[in-house]
């Protein structure tokens, strides 16, 4: 059985406290701490790039997991902020910094806040359908490429972060059956403006797609395998803001403290926001949720489940 | 449902948004109560969910009291 066995993090080390900018973005400190949640972003180094983020999580999951890099069958990343433009992608150049072996594929997939769930389906099934037993799966998609720093729709919020997620046969958490969705129409939502060159985001757009898709997609996901809200013990949520996961709690009409909130001292880190909750939430006993939705518009939920497995973290 | 003040007001307090929302009367600005930017989003989505329309971003906008939400929702009935 193919399955997740361990996940580790990398949060750059400047840290801006959004209580210092305030005044700069004419908000009120309850807005930053009740709403958004997001009291700190993360930003990467002067010349760090998304590859060096990358590489840094993979370090920290080798010191975690005990992991020879050299057994791994299969290294994936998602970003849409690659390297450079994008070529040659940012999985190749992590391939060259670690040293894996030429015998392991390596490719980018190109999702946003959605990624990490779509990503383990993918980096599944490729090791199931090879006959492989590790796998990777990177999430590195630094926003401070594409963000405004005066917008603070989008400055507030985004924040930089990398995650490194082992999957194999020795699984800690098995990988239950996912529910997917887009819908292309609704991709002005979230983009990168054609006219500045940044990024750009209809919160009202945003809010009623998640208020309103989110949900189902989860209850359809738990249906899906055979569960019901009632056996999950936590729901990991990409961590959009604090209101948005608590929107979807009241939705779901489950308790606040089976939704955490775990952002607050980095922001949100599209991609990177559901692994980092599982950081967290490892060593949980309980089925768990996991959902992430934005950029496409796109999102998808699965359920993992504890095995027997001891796991390496 | 009819579009009057009493039913936006109750499709609004049932989306348990803001305590202050029970007390409002047609004429009192969203602002005057603290309601941010998320609240108003979550004012609107609650009774376009109630109402059956969909309220254009452009109008949305500069809808600061319930009175004049009434009036939006019933030029789209």
């Amino acid at each position: 059985m193919i399955g997740i066995e361990a996940v580790a993090s990398y949060i750059p080390e400047n840290l801006v406290d959004n209580h210092t900018r305030l005044e700069t973005f004419e908000v009120d400190a309850d807005f930053i701490e009740q709403k958004t949640g997001m009291l700190k972003v993360a930003r990467r180094g002067e010349g760090e790039e998304t590859s060096d983020m990358a590489c840094k999580a993979v370090q920290s999951l080798v010191a975690k997991a005990d992991l020879d890099l050299q057994t791994i069958d299969c290294l994936i990343v998602c970003t849409q902020n690659p390297d450079a433009h994008g070529l040659p992608h940012t999985s190749a150049i992590v391939h060259g910094k670690l040293g894996l072996p030429r015998s392991c594929p390596v490719f980018d997939i190109s999702l946003g806040c959605s990624g990490y769930v779509y990503g383990l389906s993918i980096l599944k099934s490729f090791l199931e359908s090879n006959g492989f037993t590790k796998g990777i799966l990177i999430t590195a998609d630094p926003y401070s490429k594409i963000l405004d720093e005066s917008d603070r729709n989008t400055a507030l919020l985004f924040g930089d972060a990398a995650t490194a997620t082992l999957v194999g046969d020795a699984p800690k958490w098995a990988i239950g059956n996912f529910v997917f969705g887009s819908d292309g129409s609704l991709g002005k939502a979230i983009e990168v403006s054609k006219e500045t060159g940044k990024f750009a985001m209809n919160g009202r757009g945003v809010f009623n797609f998640t208020a309103t898709v989110v949900p189902g997609n989860i209850e359809s996901a738990i249906e899906k395998n055979g569960l019901t809200k009632d056996a999950i013990g936590k729901f990991l949520l990409h961590q959009g803001s604090r209101y948005i996961c608590t929107t979807i709690a009241k939705r779901l009409k489950v308790p606040l403290e089976k939704v955490p909130f775990g952002a607050a001292e980095y922001g949100n880190v599209v991609s990177s926001s559901i692994p980092m909750l599982l950081v967290d939430n490892i060593a949980n006993k309980d089925p768990m949720v996991l959902s992430g939705f934005g950029v496409g518009l796109s999102w998808g939920s699965c359920v993992i489940t504890p095995t027997t497995n001891e796991g390496k973290n | 449902m009819e579009v009057t003040f009493e039913n936006i007001k109750q499709a609004i307090v049932e989306a348990e948004i803001s305590g202050k929302l029970r007390d409002l009367d047609a004429d009192t600005s969203f602002d005057a109560i603290g309601l941010d930017s998320l609240d108003r989003y979550n004012v609107l989505l609650s009774v376009e969910e109630a109402f059956g329309i969909i309220m254009p971003d452009e109008k949305a906008e500069t809808l600061d009291t319930i009175g004049k939400l009434v009036e939006a929702v019933q030029s789209l009935k």
